[in-house]
């Protein structure tokens, strides 16, 4: 029991998590309390949730791509949401992608991707409404000559809008250069619509030519679960951008969500900083944006930063995202999306030191957490697009020229592979998987699939030797840089239980063994066997001494006993320190013994003092025995040396027999006729004055005949004057 | 600033050399003195001897693990242990649990975790000064389900002893009401708990094929951020940061192996304020007479400082009793985890004392059933 103040006990209360939940698809995992976390916007209540857009930001590789994709394939997959998407590749475009970073997942979901420059987008098609098609036309010619549309030019427009020959962007210009007779003169017309033909010829005859004109302009379908336009073959500062958007903008607006069945739908912006930032595109974007709980529409939104926006209206229209996913960033960036959204300091502080695939959240106006996001592999296969930064850089850590191309393609992304003669990408990458370096001689030969996971991974892997070497130079940091980094990658690429990364267990043990640290071997080896991974364990008690041998097991290793009771408490130090008191009880019994023989000679001497205080010189009984009545006297002699004892019996005329004997001495007397016995007195020399003495006294009486056994007594005379039967210690009348 | 400064606390005297073994040589050794010396002007009996050195060779003299003492204490507690059931355990009266989160983002934001715990100092002393005298009880339990995803089951109970007061369920009613203003309250009823089927000295195994190996907590760090618990029972976490720094070593192997599902439980015995003043005018006497360490005294008048003005805003003292228990599926995992725990506990300074053989119904103080264990119960 603890006694503690109530303020102080109130931090041990077990409150760490709350129970804050929003319905929808499984997006991953609280990285502060590991609950799951679960979010489709549209499902949450509207006073939690006023609009669904959202809005992603984080720099590259952290993931905000990732997350975006696999967040949409789960709606599409679970909540049958329908998805329109803007795919631009960001700085991360690999050279030579021909196609956008969502194709792969497009492809899965059944969907249709729509490349720029290979699918015409009619502006001018019928199923447009007027009025829409004349703003999207006004979005065209605004975006290549932003001073084309005078209030004249306008009205031309309008006017060629409506001649039949108008129904793609070919003839739309023909009606402008010749109109017919409207509410103005032709000639009049003609001349204000020059503006708007010379904008427009960038379309049908410039750069922006195939675009939204061509043969078989049309629109793309409703009906499938994604549509992907992809910006990939487009450079980000082309005028076509903003110009496709503001086309795709109206489909979506008019076409696609009126003609859509799906319960709700998605509009992902990527790279959305070059849409927002142009006028034109913002204006349809917000306008997307403001409607989109009337239509069932979410917004998603993917950028970098905050700063490429600026301050102006790109910024507003960031602002009003509901659902912020912020990926890592730098610290004053941090500040930035802080101080726009209201996040709470501990977040904004977190946000610099996010890892991939993590996020602060914020949904609603109160909400914030930090959510790693959580991918199947299938997932990472359709998603990922950092493989090729991470083959380049584990490239830089490996020498080998074949080893360099294994990772390459093993990473290189899917779009690319398809780009080249090769039948499938991941049969190439388990060819490469475990090629040796004694290859490099002979004629090149893939391993057959079986044989793989025979091959004893570290006899193909030079990362060990370059390991192994630095360790046997004496650069023990270096090797465990190369370990560690080795070690990881492995871990990644093939698992934690896999032959490689026990390899590399095995590798650092060897390592530890050259430090001169032979007890970190071993536990690193007995982690080899404890993995039950065969290989490892198959090494481990491996003693053959052939070549194949890569180590060698220390005579004793001290491995601990990890599957027994684990004594955690910490040693007391005066535990074990039993000495002093052992010596403390030697001690003490010695002198316990010492006290008790010195009390005992005390006592004796006292005893001793006493008898010679009591010292009489002269003792005697009374005694009466076979009816005679008789006295034992004894007498210490003056100098102390002997006594004289006498058994006196006079005029006892039934005294037959007297007899007195002691250490041998004895006296007898006998009656003579007709007269009394004479007292036999015996002399014993004595060493001790104070000693008691005893004698045997035996007296025959009246009916004691010659020959017969007289009674006897043995008597214990003490010079203090007093007597005892020395048998019963039975203190006898004294003579006196 | 958080302070968990130490209080009274009464030792475990199961492992380890206890003060209390430690002062018993010293007095006996006193007395062998005393002994030595009354020989000067008398003969001493001799039994006394024979008493002096009896007494230390039981208090030191170790036999395998233990001293013989301390043997004749574990083997008597062993015997109780037998035969406490858990009516002995467990007191009359009333109880109620309810589950309690509070709302999301109050534990990762410094200001309001300390509001929330401000919060709930406060119930604790609006509880204490329900009776006259201390007995109502406040048992909050954790438990954390370990897997792909961590699930989170808070408890708060309130068991009012029988006879304390006259109309428990109103008592209840009206502590229900404070622990609302905490959080998300819900009325809960903890299931049926699992039976013992087989005990270890470490370990006891369920009837639902658990096992469960539980430790009370006896010591709390002197200082602490508002997020110790936070830090100690948030694994994802931990294993966030124990797979940054991977050097492979031994430990990292361990901390890797040993995530498991894992429950804390705090029992709170809140003092009326009459109760707690007196508490702390003995604690102070107690402290001014018997400390002779300079650097101590000034450190004690420093914390009966805060003390006293805490006491002097209406706070109380309470007493609690805090258990942590580590759930795993055979017995060689449940000694990782003990060990993983350990080393977290370690580095935020909380002590845990397993209780080695004393695994009969320890796991249940972890559980809402806990919340009406008696005082200085023997589990």
């Amino acid at each position: 029991m603890i006694r503690l103040l109530a303020d102080h006990a109130a931090i041990t209360a077990p409150f760490v998590s709350s129970s804050a939940r929003f319905p929808g698809i499984p997006i991953g995992r609280s990285s502060s309390d590991g609950r799951p976390f679960n979010l489709s916007p549209v499902q949450v209540k509207y006073e939690i949730l006023p609009s669904t857009n959202s809005l992603t930001l984080g720099e590259i590789g952290s993931g905000k791509s990732t997350s975006r994709k696999v967040q949409i394939r789960r709606e599409v997959k679970l909540n049958q949401h329908q998805v329109v998407v803007i795919d631009s590749f960001g700085e991360q475009k690999p050279a030579g992608a021909t196609e956008g970073e969502w194709a792969p997942l497009t492809r899965d979901l059944n969907g249709q991707i729509i490349k720029a420059g290979e699918f015409t987008l009619n502006p001018c098609s019928p199923l447009f409404p007027p009025d829409v098609r004349e703003q999207l036309v006004r979005s065209l010619i605004s975006t290549v000559e932003p001073t084309a549309l005078t209030p004249q030019a306008s009205h031309a427009l309008q006017h060629a809008l409506n001649h039949p020959k108008a129904s793609n962007l070919g003839g739309l210009v023909d009606a402008l250069q010749a109109p017919e007779d409207g509410r103005y003169p032709a000639d009049k017309l003609t001349a204000w619509g020059e503006g708007a033909v010379l904008a427009l010829t960038n379309y049908t005859d410039g750069a922006l030519r195939g675009l939204f004109d061509g043969p078989s302009a049309g629109l793309p379908d409703t009906d499938v679960p994604i549509i992907s336009f992809d910006f990939t073959q487009l450079d980000k500062t082309s005028p076509a951008i903003p110009a496709l958007m503001a086309a795709i903008s109206c489909w979506v607006e008019h076409v696609w969500l009126k003609q859509s069945t799906a319960r709700h739908r998605h509009f992902v912006i990527e790279e959305a900083w070059q849409i927002f930032l142009s006028p034109h595109t913002a204006q349809l974007i917000q306008k997307l944006i403001k409607n989109s709980r009337k239509v069932g529409l979410s917004v998603d939104a993917v950028m970098h930063t905050l700063s490429d926006l600026g301050d102006g209206r790109a910024l507003d229209l960031a602002r009003l995202a509901t659902i912020i996913q912020i990926g890592r960033l730098t610290p004053d960036e941090a500040a930035q999306v802080g101080a726009l959204y209201e996040l709470p300091a501990w977040a904004v502080e977190k946000i610099p030191t996010l890892t991939t695939g993590e996020a602060v959240w914020k949904v609603g106006p109160a909400f914030v957490d930090v959510i790693q996001t959580i991918i199947s592999e299938e997932e990472a296969k359709l998603t990922d697009t950092s493989n090729l930064r991470r083959a380049a850089q584990a490239a830089a850590l490996l020498a080998d020229p074949d080893e360099q191309q294994d990772t390459e393609t093993e990473g290189e992304d899917t779009a690319v592979l398809l780009s080249k003669d090769t039948a499938s990408p991941f049969a190439e990458t388990e060819e490469y998987d475990y090629e040796c370096d004694g290859a490099d001689d002979g004629p090149y030969f893939a391993l057959p699939p079986g044989v793989i996971d025979t091959v004893d991974p570290r006899s193909c892997d030079d990362r060990h030797d370059a390991v192994l070497q630095a360790a046997r130079a004496g650069r023990f940091g270096e090797a465990a840089d190369i370990a560690v980094v080795g070690e990881r990658a492995d871990i990644t690429a093939y698992g934690m239980d896999s032959p490689q990364a026990t390899a590399w267990l095995v590798t650092r043990a060897e390592m530890a063994e050259l430090s001169g640290d032979p007890a970190r071997a071993a536990h690193l080896r007995a982690t080899v066997a404890r993995m039950g991974n065969d290989d490892g364990a198959a090494w481990f008690e491996n003693t053959d001494n052939s070549a194949t041998q890569w180590h060698q097991v220390p005579d004793d290793p001290a491995t601990p006993d990890l599957t027994g009771e684990v004594d955690d408490e910490p040693r007391s130090s005066t535990r074990r320190r039993m000495w002093p008191y052992a010596a403390a009880i030697a001690v003490l019994t010695l002198t316990a013994g010492g006290v008790w023989q010195n009390a005992d000679r005390d006592h004796k001497q006292a005893e001793r003092q006493q008898k010679a205080d009591n010292y009489k010189g002269r003792s005697g009984a009374n005694l009466n025995m076979d009816s005679v009545d008789a006295d034992v006297v004894a007498r210490w002699t003056r100098d102390r040396d002997s006594v004289i004892v006498e058994l006196r019996a006079s005029f006892e005329p039934n005294a037959k027999y007297l007899r007195i004997e002691s250490d041998g001495k004895k006296a007898v007397s006998q009656p003579d006729e007709g007269r009394f016995a004479q007292s036999p007195e015996i002399v014993i020399p004595v060493d001790d004055p104070y000693a008691d003495v005893t004698v045997d006294v035996a007296i025959g009486g009246k009916g004691w005949k010659e020959g017969s056994r007289a009674a006897s007594r043995e008597i214990r005379l003490s010079p203090a004057g007093t007597a005892y039967d020395a048998e019963t210690d039975e203190r006898l009348p004294s003579d006196l | 600033m958080y302070s968990l400064s130490p209080g009274f606390r009464v030792p475990a005297i199961q492992r380890g050399l206890s003060p209390l073994e430690s002062m018993l040589t010293k007095i006996n050794l006193g007395a062998g003195g005393t002994l030595v010396a009354s020989t000067m002007i008398g003969d001493p009996p001799f039994w006394a001897f024979g008493a002096v050195v009896g007494a230390a060779g039981l208090i030191n003299v170790t036999a395998g693990r233990r001293s013989l003492a301390r043997w004749a204490t574990v083997g008597v507690r062993h015997w109780r242990e037998r035969r406490t059931t858990p009516t002995l355990a467990m007191s009359e009266g009333e109880t109620r649990t309810w589950t309690l989160y509070p709302y999301h983002g109050t534990m990762q934001d410094p200001v309001q975790r300390i509001r929330f715990h401000a919060a709930f100092g406060k119930v604790l002393t609006f509880v204490g000064n329900r009776a006259r005298t201390a007995g109502i009880q406040v048992h909050v339990t954790h438990h954390a389900q370990v897997g792909d995803y961590t699930n989170h089951t808070q408890t708060i109970s309130v068991h009012v002893p029988k006879n304390l007061v006259t109309q428990p369920k109103r008592e209840i009613a009206t502590i229900e009401r404070q622990f609302s203003n905490l959080g998300q309250l819900t009325r809960h009823k903890p299931a049926d708990p699992p039976l013992i089927v087989e005990r270890a000295a470490g370990w006891a195994r369920l009837e639902d094929d658990r096992y469960a190996a539980t430790a009370r907590i006896t010591g709390w760090p002197a200082e602490a951020d508002g997020d110790l618990m936070s830090r100690f029972l948030l694994e994802q976490d931990r294993e966030s940061v124990a797979d940054g720094n991977d050097d492979g070593d031994f430990d990292d192997v361990h901390t890797r192996a040993a995530r498991t599902d894992r429950s804390l439980a705090v029992l709170y015995r809140p003092l009326p304020t009459r109760q707690a003043r007196n508490s702390e005018k003995w604690r102070r006497a107690a402290g001014e007479a018997f400390t002779i360490d300079k650097v101590e005294q000034d450190e004690q008048a420093e914390v009966s400082g805060s003390r006293h003005e805490s006491l002097v805003r209406g706070s109380t003292v309470v007493d609690l009793d805090a258990y942590l228990t580590v759930w795993s599926d055979s017995p060689e995992t449940i000694t990782e985890a003990r060990w993983a725990t350990q080393l977290e506990a370690d580095d935020l300074g909380i002590r845990l004392d397993w209780l080695t053989a004393q695994q009969n119904r320890a796991h249940l103080m972890t559980t809402p059933h806990g919340a009406s264990a008696r005082k200085g119960v023997i589990l």
